[in-house]
């Protein structure tokens, strides 16, 4: 499965758009998390990512879930893929699950944005590092580390933001399990000692 | 537009005009050498094409014209309909004018149906683009939105001759009449066997009626079936039929070979169309790839699925440019006229 950088995202997504405006179709505005993101505003070390996470859509000023997908949007997006050899789901909104919007987003996530337009018909709005932490640790805990602690790594987390993003992740899962993962996880990023404050 | 790219692009409509202007002298129009080759016209596929393009050729275009009035009876309007309706290969404003023209003959006035809502029209242009403006305009051509010197029947086109495999759908019609029954046998003598379903697509005729034709063909005990499955194959011996081949001598004489036209005209026309267009010009090179691919694709794959071997497009097309594919339509421009 090919992957790809920041070069190849940017094209990507600025077909897209050149293909949306061809078609006349309506504005889209979406928040992008996870790998592409962080290659877009050049936060980690590592240089390639499979996908775009679709996080949410920007509609009236707010955060919305972004499911579903309208059916042009896909097919746009799989014409680009097979057009410039990417994955046939590069872009997709597997990250945007239900229990993200019923228990809350990181607060002042959209304030903390950074927008791009590619076209008049399609602007991405990346997530910032500080959020990118909070979705990271989340993601770290939930499917057992993997490129997500990587990532978590690469962004350098104070103890303050670990213990931000670690409070956050509890009130998507308030399990007991969970908070025992959540602990063991602090550990392993070396910070044993905010396991307590959880 | 690059001007490489405009360049072809003009290269491949005078390639185009001289395609027609081939196929219309094999069906008597004067002017133009007939060809030598083994493939049948699709007279309404013509007629469609023509009304895209022989406007290039003023010359062309009248002689159209001209061999439409004295043997439009060939021609049958209601295929040429549902061939415009599935492909929308031809100008419907021309044909329009084409066949208020020819309406105006007691004898074609089945043409009719064609020529029934000429547009609102704010600025009528110009039928002959390499032409000055006309000082004296067709009427008939104006309401339809095109400027032209007045309609002169030269009369010189000739009847189709039927000692030649290009006009054998013609011959067949002569026979049988200008319904179903004759395309669906043409077809029948073209291919080792079919179905009617498939015979009905590349006939462009309905099912239900090439079913019809099929059965009481086979009733006549000379075209046979055989079952496949669920499936009613057809066959029309080839050896019991060769009394047809009036264009050759001895028993080893080929029939000639049946070319989906509909579908080749419509796939260039698509191509040229789009790489003429200014809003396609605009467009990035994966743009216009992605553009190529959407509408050229499902043509190519119908040829596939209906046997032609059209050289240069056994490959997909997707991902390929407007460069990349000028050059295979003018190969295959050049290949279909021989």
């Amino acid at each position: 499965m090919r992957c790809s950088t920041a070069g190849t995202l940017d094209r990507a997504l600025g077909l897209l758009g050149e293909l949306l405006a061809a078609q006349g179709r309506p504005h889209q505005h979406f928040v992008v998390c996870g790998g592409s993101s962080l290659l877009a505003l050049g936060l980690v070390s590592r240089t390639t990512t499979r996908d775009v996470d679709i996080l949410a859509r920007i509609e009236a000023g707010g955060l919305v879930t972004p499911r579903p997908l309208p059916d042009w949007l896909l097919t746009g997006a799989s014409e680009v893929a097979r057009q410039l050899g990417l994955p046939a789901d590069w872009l997709n909104d597997r990250v945007a699950e239900e229990t993200l919007f019923r228990c809350g987003l990181p607060e002042g996530l959209q304030p903390r944005l950074t927008m791009r337009n590619y076209g008049p018909s399609l602007a991405i709005s990346y997530i910032s590092r500080r959020d990118q932490i909070f979705l990271k640790l989340h993601a770290a805990v939930d499917r057992d580390g993997g490129r997500h602690l990587q990532d978590l790594l690469d962004l350098a987390p104070t103890a303050d933001e670990l213990l931000d993003a670690a409070k956050w992740a509890r009130t998507q899962d308030p399990s007991e399990g969970f908070r025992m993962l959540l602990g063991e996880m602090l550990k392993q990023l070396g910070h044993a000692n905010l396991v307590a404050q959880l | 537009m690059q001007t490489s790219l405009l360049n072809s692009s003009d290269h491949l409509r005078r390639a185009i005009v001289d395609l027609l202007w081939q196929q219309w002298a094999a069906l008597g129009v004067s002017g133009h050498l007939a060809p030598q080759g083994n493939a049948v016209i699709d007279p309404e596929a013509l007629v469609l094409m023509s009304t895209a393009f022989a406007r290039h050729d003023a010359r062309l275009f009248d002689e159209m014209a001209d061999w439409l009035q004295q043997n439009g009876i060939w021609i049958n309007v209601l295929r040429l309909t549902r061939l415009q309706r599935e492909h929308a290969l031809g100008d419907d404003t021309i044909l329009g004018a084409l066949a208020e023209h020819m309406a105006q003959d007691s004898s074609h006035t089945k043409w009719k149906v064609l020529a029934k809502a000429p547009p609102a029209v704010a600025e009528p242009v110009s039928l002959f683009p390499h032409l000055p403006p006309p000082n004296r305009t067709d009427e008939i051509f104006r309401r339809w939105g095109w400027l032209r010197p007045p309609v002169e029947r030269r009369g010189l086109s000739r009847p189709p001759r039927p000692n030649q495999p290009a006009s054998f759908l013609l011959k067949m019609r002569a026979l049988f009449g200008r319904q179903s029954r004759a395309e669906v046998f043409a077809w029948l003598l073209t291919h080792d066997s079919g179905h009617p379903a498939q015979i009905a697509r590349e006939t462009a005729y309905f099912r239900g009626s090439v079913q019809n034709v099929l059965n009481e063909l086979e009733l006549s005990g000379h075209v046979f079936a055989t079952r496949e499955g669920r499936e009613k194959h057809f066959v029309a011996p080839p050896d019991a039929w060769r009394f047809l081949l009036t264009w050759t001598q001895g028993p080893d004489g080929a029939f000639p070979q049946w070319v989906p036209w509909a579908v080749l005209f419509t796939l260039i026309r698509r191509f040229h169309d789009l790489v003429n267009s200014p809003t396609f010009a605009g467009y990035s090179g994966d743009l216009q790839a992605i553009e190529l691919n959407r509408r050229l694709a499902p043509l190519v794959a119908r040829l596939n699925s209906e046997g032609y071997p059209a050289q240069g497009f056994a490959d997909p097309v997707a991902g390929r440019s407007a460069e990349q594919l000028m050059p295979r339509f003018q190969h295959l421009v050049a290949e279909l006229t021989g």
